[in-house]
This record gives C-alpha cells, sequence and structure tokens, in this order.
C-alpha cells in the first residue's frame, strides 16, 4: 500500500524523510572548528583554480579575425597532395629526351649542322669512288 | 565634435571587463561553495566513514568544479557539483574495496570489510542492525548508521532529496541516471530507513 509501483513515496514517508534530512542537515551545522576552517580552505584553493577568460577572446571582431587566420592556415596545411605543385615537365618525355634536350653538345652540334651535313655527303662520295 | 581624450582604447575596455567578469564569477563560486561546503562534507562523511578522507573528496570535488565549469551558468552548479562528488565517492570506494581485497590476500584470515569504528555499522550485517544500535546509542548514532547501511545508489539519492533538497531533476542529473531511477532509490531508501528507524523518529 505503501509503495504501489515502487517510485512514490506517501506523505508520512515524506514527512519522515523530512525529519531525517532536516537532523542531517542540523549535523552538518555544528561541525568544529578545525573542520570549517578546513571547508574553508579548500574553497580558497578551488577559488585559485578559476581562471578568466582572455579578454581579447571575447572581442567578436578579433575573435573573427583569428578563426580566419586559423582557417587559411589549416587550409594551406591540408591541401591535397594532387594540388600541389608539380615539376616542370611535358607529359610523355621520358628522363632519357629530356637528358638529350638539356645536353650541351647537341645545341652545339646544331650550330655546326652544315659542316655534318658536307662531311655525311663527302663520305658517301668516298664510298662511291672507293 | 569628438574628443580624442574621450576615446578609450578599446582593448582597455575588454580588460576591464574581464577583470569585473573575474570578480563576479569568483565572488559567485565562492557564495556556492560556502552555501554547499557543509552538507557536501556531511554526505561524503556518510558514504566513507572517514572524516579526511571526507574532507579531501569534498576538496577534490570543489576544485573540479571552479577549473572546469565556472564558465557554466550558476544553475547548473548544484547538479555539477553533486555529479562530481559522487563520482570521488564511488572513486574512492573502489580503491578502497580493492585495498582491502589485497590485505585480506596478504593476511587471509582477516575479513574484507574494514572494521567498523565504534557506532558505525556495516552495511547488510544482520548481527550489527541499527535498531539495536539505537537501543545502546543515540538517535543520530543510529540515523547514520542506517544511512551508511543503505545502498550506494539509494543513499545517493536520499542524501540528495532529503539532505541537500534537491529536485527529481537535479538528482537525476547529479546521479547521472533517469528520473524514474532516482524515484525508485529514494523510495526504497525512505522505505527502508523507516523500517529500521521508525519508531525512534515519528
Amino acid at each position: 500500500m505503501n509503495q504501489p509501483d515502487g517510485k512514490t513515496t506517501t506523505p508520512e514517508q515524506e514527512a519522515f524523510a523530512a525529519r531525517l534530512g532536516q537532523r542531517l542537515r542540523d549535523s552538518a551545522d555544528e561541525f568544529d572548528a578545525q573542520t570549517r576552517s578546513r571547508l574553508n580552505q579548500a574553497r580558497q584553493a578551488a577559488l585559485e583554480e578559476i581562471r578568466p577568460r582572455s579578454a581579447w577572446l571575447r572581442a567578436p571582431a578579433l575573435a573573427g579575425l583569428a578563426t580566419a587566420a586559423v582557417a587559411i592556415i589549416a587550409v594551406s596545411l591540408w591541401q591535397p597532395a594532387s594540388q600541389a605543385p608539380q615539376p616542370l615537365v611535358t607529359p610523355g618525355i621520358e628522363d632519357t629526351d629530356l637528358e638529350l634536350l638539356m645536353a650541351e653538345e647537341s645545341l652545339d652540334m646544331l650550330d655546326d649542322l652544315e659542316f655534318y651535313t658536307w662531311l655525311a655527303t663527302a663520305q658517301l662520295d668516298n664510298g662511291s669512288a672507293g | 565634435m569628438h574628443r580624442v581624450d574621450a576615446i578609450e582604447p578599446q582593448g582597455v575596455c575588454f580588460q576591464a571587463d574581464g577583470e569585473e567578469l573575474h570578480l563576479d564569477q569568483r565572488q559567485a563560486m565562492d557564495r556556492f561553495l560556502a552555501g554547499v561546503e557543509h552538507r557536501a562534507l556531511r554526505i561524503a562523511q556518510l558514504a566513507v566513514r572517514d572524516n579526511d578522507e571526507a574532507l579531501d573528496i569534498v576538496q577534490d570535488a570543489m576544485i573540479r568544479l571552479a577549473r572546469s565549469y565556472a564558465q557554466r551558468p550558476e544553475a547548473e552548479w548544484t547538479p555539477l557539483f553533486y555529479r562530481i562528488l559522487n563520482n570521488r565517492i564511488t572513486d574512492y570506494r573502489r580503491r578502497s574495496a580493492v585495498r582491502n581485497r589485497i590485505f585480506s590476500w596478504w593476511r587471509p584470515g582477516e575479513q574484507d570489510d574494514p572494521v567498523p569504528q565504534p557506532g558505525e555499522l556495516a552495511e547488510g550485517r544482520e548481527s550489527d542492525r541499527p535498531d539495536r544500535q539505537l537501543a545502546a546509542d543515540n538517535a543520530m548514532q543510529g540515523l547514520e548508521a542506517a544511512v551508511q547501511a543503505l545502498p550506494a545508489r539509494q543513499r545517493e539519492a536520499f542524501l540528495l532529496r532529503a539532505l541537500e533538497g534537491l529536485n527529481v531533476a537535479d538528482t537525476a542529473a547529479a546521479m547521472g541516471c533517469s528520473q524514474g531511477s532516482v524515484k525508485t532509490h529514494y523510495s526504497r531508501a525512505v522505505h527502508k530507513l523507516r523500517e529500521e528507524l521508525g519508531e525512534h523518529w515519528q
């Protein structure tokens, strides 16, 4: 009857609980001076832990600027590898072709192209004569 | 025409506001902690049965609240504080249980539970029922013993509701459970306490 659903308390039970609670509260006000002093020290130690929020971070405009700066840095750092600058190489050109293009003697040969043409013609003439 | 000297640098304004806010926050936290510290210590004493440990637990809870939740609205501080306090008490009891188990391995002849101090009762011991204590000791001692003999969750619900005066919602937040569970634990605790103490506290 007292607990029809296991969750409710009757008015008598509530009054009983209130008496117990009041007695416990009274006993909590009867701590000796040493205990009160230790509680006070504990409270002061706790208050020292409160850190003021930075005044600058509470300024909306500055906070917005800081957010934008962080966003720019983050995007630049997180840029995918595929978008990173690639070496200037024309697709389809192999390394060996590149070496040929970059070799100095090849450019010299182009300068003396007329000489090499004469040399080849002369060798052909000698061959046909021999 | 604007006077140049009337314009304050904005940074100074923010700094002044910040200090004022910090002082308000500190004063509010001081008032809050001063208001709950005695009852919090009483709850911790009843749970761990050791005054020094209870004081340490209350101090830990105060520091944690101030360090981590001072920026939260004051209305949230009460359930947050008691949530932290209950967690600290639970941690202490677990550590004590492990320590007692280890000591019992070293010295197999000894019991797992700590030896109760005079006037205290171990949980659930038939030979030390609160009503027998009440016959010999005063009513307060019997009340403490009966509360200590409650299962942990029932004791939490009873102390938060009856001693601290929290409503069901805040008690549920402090205990980390549903309001229905709070009602069940509280009802069982009151029912059990009335069975144990009824004739002396009517």
